[in-house]
């Protein structure tokens, strides 16, 4: 039949691919052996030193990774084991080149930074005992006794190393007042800056800025392994699947870790992860999407949570250079129609925060109820159209980025409100490159959706984006002296309570002239069993607290 | 799948006048209770395509914060999303959009394939080993993969997702022509017509085109029915209609997240997708029978 | 690759740090994207015959790390739901098409086969995640398991995804062993068989089917490839770690040499099962001889 007739045409075309095919997967076999040896051999060296330095210290402790021996003398009976969900995986475990938030949030986990974050954006000792300013010198006191997972006392010749790498890292621009970094004795480092700032401190406690040996980079895959002073130790990582994670015994905190192992699961599917938590096969889980919360709320056993976030989703007028959107009484007209509550319940099942200025996870945050046209005022909306001499029938474009479904929904409710006011809305729903392509190019030519996050100070909120050029970036053209001055002056001082009315004037300014309007901040949903203890959620999102978390049963 | 050189002939010999062929599709209808329910249901659904503000109770656009994800009852046939608007109307929208973006794809891989599958086979020589070549390398990648790592590679619009949908389908269109055009160009009178130097394009066209469209059209069918399936993943993996546009595809997209919560949400734009096929299916079935084409699966 | 809107570069880059040019123009010349697309594809060939895939640009790990494990995990999906579209489903629905062929059964058999040829594959597995968690209270277990190490776990994450792809590529099988079935009992041999005053049973099950099932064989070595695009879109449903959604979230991050690898592996995978099946079709019929 059929098969016949295709055998020789189909010999024909392989006899050509064949031996290419051939070389290919014969030597792909061969490259991919040869890679994971690689990339394994660090981790096999790695592990016999570890078991070997703490054996001095916690003898009994060091069997925990093989989970088969049970000696059952100095060991606890089982394991304490908690398994985390989350539907985000990280790329790769590297500190210094992988960019994603999946993997800052993971990272406190594994390693350790010269300052530790507080709960409230302030910094407390980490690998660093105590720094002090000296001019534009910043000294650190490093902690005596700390030992690399790889069994390596830490020292400051590693913080320094690793301050090179930090600085080469893509986010180099936190770290951008760094001048000089040397070590002045074995636990003394002194960071030379440009100025004095309480950014720059907060900035060396998460993100990039971890603490590896000397020689780490080039001597371990830190893509598929970490090698910190983390209170947790790296069992396996299979990427977009789990991370199993180890206790480090020998932690200078360690008694603190409340985890003899911990599995971060890569669930997708967040339905999936709530029929998770039902079973008990998991633990504990944060959402990104919240409504998938509704699925286990009210389920015994389970307690839902909210927590505040350093996060925003905005509306964004990055066009000040072109009619209308240089009309200050029109971008006042179109933040009153909008109704910011009804666009939270919406996108966000309303698990949210409504917003005056920047989310008020961060400190010196203006609130809602202080921002002139931050409520829905459809008759104050008309008179201010009507004022700025706009034609309403002018077809708009409202952007939002594909693949942000909280920002496409705002921007649908949003439309519809607008609506209301008798504007006429059309949604263009860009690729997320070619959205950042033009942010970043200042190219835009009328209104989009805009979400960010990850600030550990107000000054990064503010100073790229609304400082005038060349020192700021200045996204929306919106040229303003005033904000400029102003924000000048706060990263001029380290006095908090000075920097904390500069910020709250910066917001009362952006709520009168709104060259944005913040619409809501997400809070962080997530769930747990009630066999978990002492967890919460850092307004980062970063894993800081899992570190303490304990597990009973 | 089969070696054209051979084994078409007997499907091209008859070419009847338009009057018997008419008395034949009422004979064949009446035989094919299957293929009139296709037909029939079809017929709605290019009604729905082309008039749906008649068939939809409101505008797909509405947003109502006091009525997200509510399950179907009499106001809301098929329940609402997570911003409160009337899946019935969206997926009633949606279907416009789901026909035009498969037709044009398959339009485009009709155009494309038949034109380079009738030049291929006239010319045979060079032109033909180099494009049978390619189109066999297009063919044997499974469609939806090469649709997914096109319209991913090109970047997620509905333009692309066209592109996606058009070259995958190419080849089919290719071989069927292509064959066809082999079987043709061996016969006496074309190469009469070729002795007496009569133009290759009127040829083509003239005596060629002609005697493969019955079949192209079938391959048309059976596509149709593939391309509406591959526009629905390519939507739902979030590579072809964006939001806030319907498609069927896009909106299972939105409602996957809520399954358990919202069934609603996914159950009745699938369902609206079978029903559409599966009309398709059982036209394209019953013309295959009937010409005996024999296409593997797509 | 001039084609692709925004570049992996603008993903790369901090937004929030703030990206000056040279750190963009520095890392492009390090990724090599500052060259024209040929030159890129180039040099991404000529690595690939030497047996490198190259590093994934977005994470940097080696793409045959991350290829590898997730190649099993597809085939194994690919490989179970050929043989429900093939053994449970296409065969069994031709032979009863076939033995009651223009009655009721065989009607029945082509519009249930329509019905599977007409769902999207997705979603039947949407529809079987609903009806298995709601009714049944159905949940796989959270990561995969391989099936050398746990059987059972594996088995009930692999079970359903094998079933709603299984079906969707059952109708051309069930259409095969139909066709396939009623020609060979038409030949010459049948009838003198039956002449020989053969029983029906035997002459269906014993000549029949032996004949008729060759080419049905080798259509399901083909089918397996044809799965192998399906097992995408439905490892994405249920979330199995497959090639299919290495490539949906390679795609997302823009990150090419991921793409390419993933496009290419299972190009060549099918390049070796129609050769494989080529072979097994000339092995089972004895009238064809390799070579022809």
């Amino acid at each position: 039949m059929r098969p016949r007739g295709r055998t020789r045409r189909a010999t024909l075309w392989v006899a050509l691919m064949m031996s290419f095919a051939l070389v290919v997967a014969a030597c792909g076999d061969d490259d991919a052996a040869d890679t994971t040896a690689a990339t394994q051999a660090p981790t096999t060296t790695a592990a016999p030193t570890t078991t070997a330095a703490p054996g001095t210290t916690v003898a009994g402790e060091t069997t925990t990774t093989t989970t088969t021996q049970a000696p059952a003398t100095t060991a606890p009976a089982a394991p304490r084991e908690m398994v985390f969900a989350t539907s985000v995986g990280a790329p790769s475990l590297d500190p210094y080149n992988e960019i994603s938030d999946a993997r800052m949030r993971r990272s406190p986990l594994m390693y350790d930074a010269l300052v530790d974050w507080t709960n409230d954006f302030g910094v407390s000792p980490g690998l660093a005992e105590s720094w002090e300013y000296d001019g534009n010198i910043l000294r650190f006191h490093l902690r005596e006794g700390v030992v690399f997972h790889n069994g390596a006392p830490m020292t400051s010749a590693d913080v320094v190393y690793s301050l090179g790498k930090i600085l080469e890292s893509p986010g180099s621009g936190f770290y951008s007042q760094i001048v000089n970094v040397t070590a002045t004795d074995d636990f003394t480092v002194e960071v030379e800056v440009s100025a004095p700032s309480d950014a720059l401190l907060a900035a060396l406690g998460g993100r990039y800025a971890y603490i590896v040996p000397e020689g780490a980079v080039e001597d371990y895959d830190l893509a598929v392994t970490a090698v910190g002073t983390g209170p947790f130790m790296v069992d396996e990582f299979a990427q977009g699947e789990f991370l199993r994670l180890t206790k480090n015994p020998s932690h200078w905190r360690s008694n603190e870790v409340g985890l003899d192992v911990l599995t971060i699961v890569v669930v997708p599917d967040e339905a999936s992860i709530a029929a998770g938590l039902r079973t008990g096969e998991i633990d504990a889980a944060l959402f990104e999407d919240a409504r998938i919360a509704d699925l286990v709320e009210g389920t015994e056993g389970i307690t839902v949570f909210e927590e505040v976030a350093a996060r925003w989703d905005i509306l964004d007028f990055p066009a000040f250079d072109v009619e209308p959107w240089n009309n200050t009484k029109f971008r006042q007209a179109i933040v009153a129609a909008i109704d910011p509550s009804a666009v939270m319940a919406l996108a966000i099942n309303g698990r949210g925060t409504l917003l005056g200025g920047h989310p008020p996870a961060l400190w010196a945050s203006l609130p809602y109820e202080d921002a002139p046209y931050a409520a829905q005022n459809l008759e104050l909306a008309a008179t201010l159209l009507a004022e700025s001499g706009v034609d309403p029938a002018t077809p708009l474009k409202l952007i939002s980025i594909q693949g942000y479904g909280a920002l496409n929904s705002s921007a649908e409710v949003i439309a519809d409100q607008l609506g209301d006011l008798g504007l006429n809305v059309e949604i263009e729903v860009q690729e997320l490159g070619t959205w950042i392509d033009s942010f970043l190019a200042r190219g835009f030519d009328t209104f989009t959706m805009n979400a960010w996050g990850g600030w550990i100070d107000p000054d990064m909120v503010y100073f790229n984006h609304l400082h005038m050029l060349p020192d700021g970036k200045d996204f929306r053209k919106w040229d303003n002296q005033e904000v400029s001055d102003l924000l000048d002056e706060a990263r001029g001082t380290t006095d908090r309570a000075t920097r904390e009315a500069l910020y709250i004037q910066i917001q009362e300014l952006t709520a009168e002239e709104v060259p944005w309007f913040p619409l809501y901040s997400a809070n962080f949903v997530g769930a747990y069993g009630d066999n978990v203890g002492n967890w919460g959620v850092h307004p980062s999102g970063y894993y800081h607290d899992l570190r303490w978390v304990t597990v009973s049963g | 799948m089969g070696s054209p050189h051979r084994t078409d002939e007997a499907r091209l010999e008859p070419t009847h006048p338009i009057r018997t062929r008419l008395r034949a599709v009422r004979r064949v209808l009446a035989e094919e209770p299957l293929l009139t329910i296709g037909i029939l249901i079809s017929f709605i659904m290019l009604l729905i395509a082309i008039f749906p503000e008649f068939f939809a109770t409101y505008d797909p656009r509405d947003t109502d914060a006091l009525a997200p994800l509510q399950g179907p009852s009499t106001a809301h046939w098929f329940g609402t999303d997570t911003l409160g608007r009337d899946v019935y109307s969206r997926v009633i929208h949606g279907t416009r959009t789901s026909i035009a973006v498969s037709g044009i794809s398959v339009g485009f891989a009709l155009l494309v394939g038949s034109t380079l599958g009738l030049i291929s086979g006239y010319f045979g020589g060079f032109v033909d080993q180099l494009l049978g070549r390619l189109m066999d390398v297009v063919f044997s990648l499974p469609a939806l993969l090469l649709a997914v790592a096109i319209a991913g590679v090109l970047g997620p619009s509905v333009r692309n997702a066209i592109i996606a949908i058009g070259v995958v389908y190419t080849p089919h269109f290719f071989r069927v022509a292509r064959s066809g055009a082999i079987t043709m160009s061996a016969r006496p009178f074309v190469m009469a017509s070729r002795l007496i130097g009569a133009r290759h394009r009127r040829i083509v066209i003239r005596h060629i085109l002609p005697n493969v469209s019955a079949l192209l059209m079938v391959q048309t069918t059976v596509s149709f029915a593939y391309a509406i399936l591959l526009e629905a993943s390519l939507s739902f993996l979030g590579l072809g209609v964006q939001p806030p546009n319907p498609s069927w595809g896009s909106i299972l997209n939105e409602g996957r997240p809520f399954l358990q919560l919202a069934g609603w949400m996914s159950i009745f734009p699938g369902l609206m997708i079978l029903l559409s096929v599966l009309s398709v299916n059982l036209v394209g079935d019953t013309l295959r029978d009937r010409w005996d084409t024999s296409q593997g699966s797509g | 690759m001039s084609l692709i809107p925004g570049s992996v570069i603008s993903q790369l880059v901090d937004q929030a740090a703030g990206s000056d040019p040279e750190k963009l123009a520095e890392m492009e010349a390090f990724l090599g994207l500052d060259r024209p697309w040929y030159a890129q594809l180039g040099s991404w060939l000529a690595n690939v015959v030497q047996g490198d895939l190259g590093n994934s640009w977005r994470s940097r790990i080696p793409v045959a790390d991350l290829l590898g494990p997730r190649l099993m995990v597809t085939l194994q999906l690919s490989a179970m739901a050929t043989v429900i579209s093939s053994l449970v489903l296409g065969i069994p629905g031709g032979l009863i098409a076939a033995a009651y062929k223009s009655r009721w059964p065989d009607s029945v058999v082509r519009v249930v086969s329509l019905l599977a040829l007409s769902v999207p594959v997705f979603w039947m597995g949407s529809m079987l995640i609903l009806v298995f968690s709601v009714w049944f209270n159905w949940s796989p277990p959270l990561t995969w398991v391989s099936p050398f190490e746990d059987f059972g776990a594996n088995m009930r994450m692999m079970i359903l995804p094998a079933i709603a792809l299984g079906l969707a590529g059952a109708a051309p099988l069930v259409r095969m062993t139909r066709n396939s079935i009623l020609e060979v009992m038409g030949q010459n041999y049948i009838r003198t068989a039956r002449s020989t005053g053969a029983t029906e049973g035997r002459i269906r099950f014993r000549h029949a089917l032996r004949n008729a099932i060759i080419p049905v064989v080798t259509s399901a070595g083909l089918q397996f490839g044809f799965l192998i695009g399906g097992a995408v879109v439905i490892e994405e449903v249920f979330s199995l770690p497959g090639v299919g959604r290495l490539l949906l979230q390679a795609i997302s991050q823009r990150d090419f040499p991921v793409v390419q690898a993933c496009v290419l592996t299972i190009g060549i995978f099918l390049i070796f099962l129609n050769i494989a099946v080529d072979i097994l079709y000339a092995y089972l019929d004895p009238r064809i001889k390799l070579g022809d």
